[in-house]
Formats: structure tokens, C-alpha cells, sequence
């Protein structure tokens, strides 16, 4: 045991090099480039990740029902960030991953009245019922959010906040994980907290 | 008119009442919240234990002091009489939720969150005014936030009491929940002995958790106590070593930096509970398995 975990010195940097130059086994790697998907939206609309190269992307994992998720929508805490960051230019994905039958499961059209109603302005909701965008970037939990830079490279995956809670209390004193990675990847700075434990509800994938 | 009026009369009855629409229980919990004591009475300036036992529907689960992958442990805030002090809330070990693709750390069934309580030394000289719930008695309340889970969550919010009487004695046993007490420290996680060596080689897109202990061990479980350093829901390799036992854990793909230590609870296959808190080597060498 002790003698595996003596450093070993004189190993060709070589080595080393390879060793850290390995691709990433799993998707969706802080760091790495995110992976490409095809996803239609709730409007017919089909979309390709690397038809946004050039542009900041968000990922924001959702479920209507789910505690969380209404947290950050009936306190308008979501909305005013799709509204500032679009209002940017920043592309936003809503993505509905619930299977079928499951709490958060919503048909196209039904989507499109809730964002009216709601006020939001997310770029486009995209319905993912048999969650393979989901698995794709290994969503968790709603809200789960993930953010990519204009070369494609993942620079945030994890939760909306740090206060982990239901309630909107809460909201004000929240450090804003989404806020800061945008402001800081858009100021030319690296994101201070590139992941973070995402919270929330289950994401209701088909079992 | 009359039936209006009536109905007026029962639905403000109703909002007014505890449990009713403004009460502090919520409408559907799926399952029982309660303020319990291992003893019957109090003993000034003895230490006893108090206990938040949750009794939860079938199906449904609540979340370890690390929920997993989703999901939020119970909080509580105290509210105790003059003199007393709560420790730390302790948690059994806990098991593994799985629904894939995820994995979460919690409870199902009956379970008992502990808390160490001192009751202070003069305590029967005072006046009773001080002693919340008058007379010889004090009273114990806990502000308790939960989220309980099955395909679905509820967020959850009681205050619970528990009154005790105030004896210059030693205090009974209660036995209702003797049992339970006693099952539930035996699956609190204890300081690893110091005769254990612990440490954890980092190898590729693993974590090896070596553990060095009196003898071999064939079965066990590693809970993480930290967020984003194993993938909650990856199996975990197990094999016995002539004095221990060698986990193989995969790294959390949220990880992105090397750690230094690895922190969290195993339970062994006697349901035996330990906290390890393993410094972690990396290994540079390639052909290492």
C-alpha cells in the first residue's frame, strides 16, 4: 500500500502527460466540450447544440410540480435571469426531461401556455420525455443547470444557488451559481465555482 | 340561509383550529412526526437523549445529513427552556435509495434522529416561571423542516413538543422507546478506532478506500459525508483484505480537483458504523490497477 502511494519521480513526464491528456470517460465534464445533442422544442423547432457555437448556452433542467423548481418560478427568481441573460444573448434551453406519466410530464402546447402565463422567456423549451438529453449531461435534480461558453466548452454544471431549500426566502441571500458563472466567463475571468452539488427534486426520468 | 351561515361558522372554526388550515402541520406528510425522550424524567445536571422520530408512510423516505444525488435532510431548530442546551443532531447510518440513474442516502420506515440534551444543575430551585410548561415539568419544542420523497417530494413543516417532569432522581426508562433508542445509537456512526489506518489512492476515474483494521472485512458500504467526491450512484467494488477491507469508488464527475481527504461514513456487514476520514495519494503510475 505504502509503496503504491510513494511518488514516483523519475516516470517520464511523458507519461503524465498522457495520463492528463486522457479523454473524459463520461459526458457533460466541466472543462470539456459539451456534448452535442438534437432536441426539438415545444414550438416544432429543431435544435442542434453546435448551431450556437459563437454564443453562450444555459441548460436549465425544470419540472413545474417539483417544490424547487416552483421556488425559483413563483418567486421570479428564473424568469429574471432567462429575461437578463437572452436580453444578452445568451441562448436558454428550458429542458423537460419527465417521462410519461410522471409528476412534470407537459405536452407542447400546454409548455407554451405556462411560459406565457409565467412570463418567461426562456430561448426555447426543448421535450426530452425519454430523458436522453438528460442522461446525455447526467441531469439530476430540477432545477439542475448547466452552462456552456461560445467555443462549446462546458463552464458550470450543478445547482441554480447555494441555499438548498424550498422556500423563497431564501432567494435574497443566495449566491446565484448561473449569475456569477455568466458574469465571470463574460468579463474574460475563469467561473470561480465551476460545479456545485445541484438540488432538487428527482429529475423523473421513464424507469 | 341558515346552512350558509353554518357552513360559514364550521370553515372559521376549522381555519382557527390547530391542524386546520392555518395549524403548523401540513396537510398530507405521509407519515407522523414526533418530539420523544429516552427518559421519562429529567435529572438536573444530567445529560439525557431527545429524538425526532419520524414514522413514514410505506413508499415514502426522508434524507441523510447528505441527501445524495437529490433531495434535502430534515432541519431543525430548538426551542428550549432556560438553562438547556441541544447538542448536534445525530444521524444513524443511513441506506441507499437507488432509482436510477440516481442514488440518494435516507431513511424509510421508523427512524430516529438523536440529540444529546443537558438539562442544567439547578433547575428545581428556580421559580416555576422559568421553567417553560410551569410547575415541575419542562417543555421542549422543535421547529422541524423536512422534505419527504417517493416518485415525488413534499416539503414539510411541524413544530412538535415533548413535556418531562423534573425529578431529583435518577430518571426511568421509557419503554416505548427503549427499543428504538437503542437501535438507533447502535447504527450511529462511531470515530473509527485509532488502530485503523485509513487512506485512499486516487487512480484514473477512481478513489481506493483502503481500510486497515483488526480483521478481514467482507462487506461494507461507503456513504460520502462530502458532495461532489464519489458518484453516489456507482457500485462500489469491495474486497476483503487479511486485516480490512478495499472499496473501489469512482469519482464524482462533478470532481475537478484533486482532494485531499476523503470524508465519509462506512457500514460494515454487521451494521456496524464508522466515520472515515482518509487522506488521499495520487497515483501517477499508469499501469497501477
Amino acid at each position: 500500500m505504502r509503496q503504491v502511494m510513494r511518488r514516483f519521480l523519475s516516470l517520464p513526464l511523458l507519461t503524465a502527460i498522457l495520463l492528463l491528456t486522457l479523454p473524459a470517460a463520461r459526458a457533460a465534464q466541466v472543462g470539456s466540450p459539451a456534448p452535442d445533442f438534437t432536441v426539438t422544442d415545444t414550438n416544432g423547432k429543431v435544435h442542434h447544440l453546435s448551431e450556437y457555437k459563437g454564443k453562450f448556452v444555459v441548460l436549465e433542467w425544470h419540472n413545474r410540480e417539483c417544490p424547487y423548481t416552483r421556488k425559483h418560478y413563483a418567486s421570479g427568481n428564473m424568469e429574471r435571469l432567462q429575461k437578463e441573460w437572452t436580453g444578452k444573448g445568451v441562448v436558454w434551453f428550458t429542458v423537460i426531461s419527465s417521462a410519461p406519466g410522471t409528476q412534470g410530464y407537459v405536452t407542447a402546447d400546454d409548455e407554451n401556455a405556462y411560459v406565457a402565463k409565467m412570463n418567461a422567456s426562456p430561448t426555447a423549451v426543448l421535450l426530452d420525455a425519454e430523458g436522453s438529453l438528460g442522461h446525455l449531461y447526467g441531469a439530476k435534480t430540477t432545477p439542475h443547470m448547466f452552462v456552456i461558453n461560445p467555443e462549446g466548452v462546458l463552464i458550470y454544471n450543478g445547482a441554480i444557488d447555494d441555499k438548498p431549500t424550498t422556500e423563497i426566502a431564501d432567494i435574497p441571500s443566495a449566491k446565484n451559481y448561473v449569475q456569477a458563472a455568466l458574469e465571470e466567463a463574460m468579463a474574460g475571468q475563469p467561473v470561480a465555482a465551476p460545479t456545485s452539488r445541484p438540488y432538487g427534486c428527482s429529475v423523473k426520468y421513464a424507469h | 340561509m341558515r346552512v350558509s351561515f353554518l357552513l360559514l361558522l364550521l370553515l372559521l372554526l376549522f381555519a382557527l383550529s390547530p391542524g386546520g388550515a392555518w395549524g403548523s402541520q401540513a396537510a398530507d406528510t405521509h407519515g407522523s412526526l414526533q418530539l420523544v425522550s429516552e427518559q421519562q424524567s429529567i435529572e438536573p445536571g444530567h445529560e439525557f437523549w431527545i429524538g425526532l422520530r419520524f414514522n413514514l408512510e410505506k413508499g415514502w423516505h426522508i434524507y441523510w445529513v447528505n441527501p445524495g444525488d437529490s433531495g434535502e435532510p430534515p432541519k431543525v431548530n430548538w426551542d428550549l427552556p432556560a438553562g438547556f442546551g441541544a447538542g448536534d443532531l445525530q444521524w444513524p447510518a443511513p441506506h441507499r435509495l437507488e432509482h436510477p440513474p440516481l442514488t440518494d442516502f435516507g431513511y424509510e420506515g421508523e427512524v430516529l434522529l438523536l440529540a444529546p440534551v443537558h438539562a442544567p444543575s439547578q433547575l428545581l430551585g428556580r421559580p416555576p416561571a422559568q421553567l417553560a410548561g410551569g410547575g415541575g415539568n419542562a417543555t421542549f419544542a422543535a421547529d422541524v423542516k423536512w422534505l419527504v420523497c417517493r416518485d415525488i417530494c413534499i416539503p414539510a413543516h411541524q413544530r412538535v413538543t415533548l413535556s418531562l417532569a423534573i425529578r431529583e432522581r435518577a430518571p426511568k426508562t421509557d419503554p416505548n422507546w427503549r427499543a428504538l433508542f437503542e437501535r438507533s445509537r447502535s447504527r450511529l456512526p462511531q470515530p473509527a478506532p485509532v488502530s485503523w489506518k485509513s487512506a485512499v489512492l486516487a487512480e484514473g476515474k477512481d478513489f481506493v478506500l483502503s481500510i486497515e483494521s483488526d480483521a478481514s472485512q467482507a462487506q461494507a458500504t461507503f456513504f460520502p459525508l462530502e458532495p461532489l467526491q464519489i458518484e453516489n450512484g456507482a457500485p462500489q467494488r469491495v474486497s476483503a483484505m487479511p486485516r480490512g477491507i478495499r472499496l473501489t469508488l469512482e469519482k464524482s464527475d462533478q470532481l475537478l480537483k484533486p482532494i485531499t481527504n476523503l470524508r465519509g461514513v462506512i457500514v460494515l456487514g454487521n451494521g456496524r458504523a464508522y466515520v472515515i476520514d482518509a487522506p488521499v495519494f495520487q497515483n501517477k503510475r499508469r499501469t497501477a490497477s
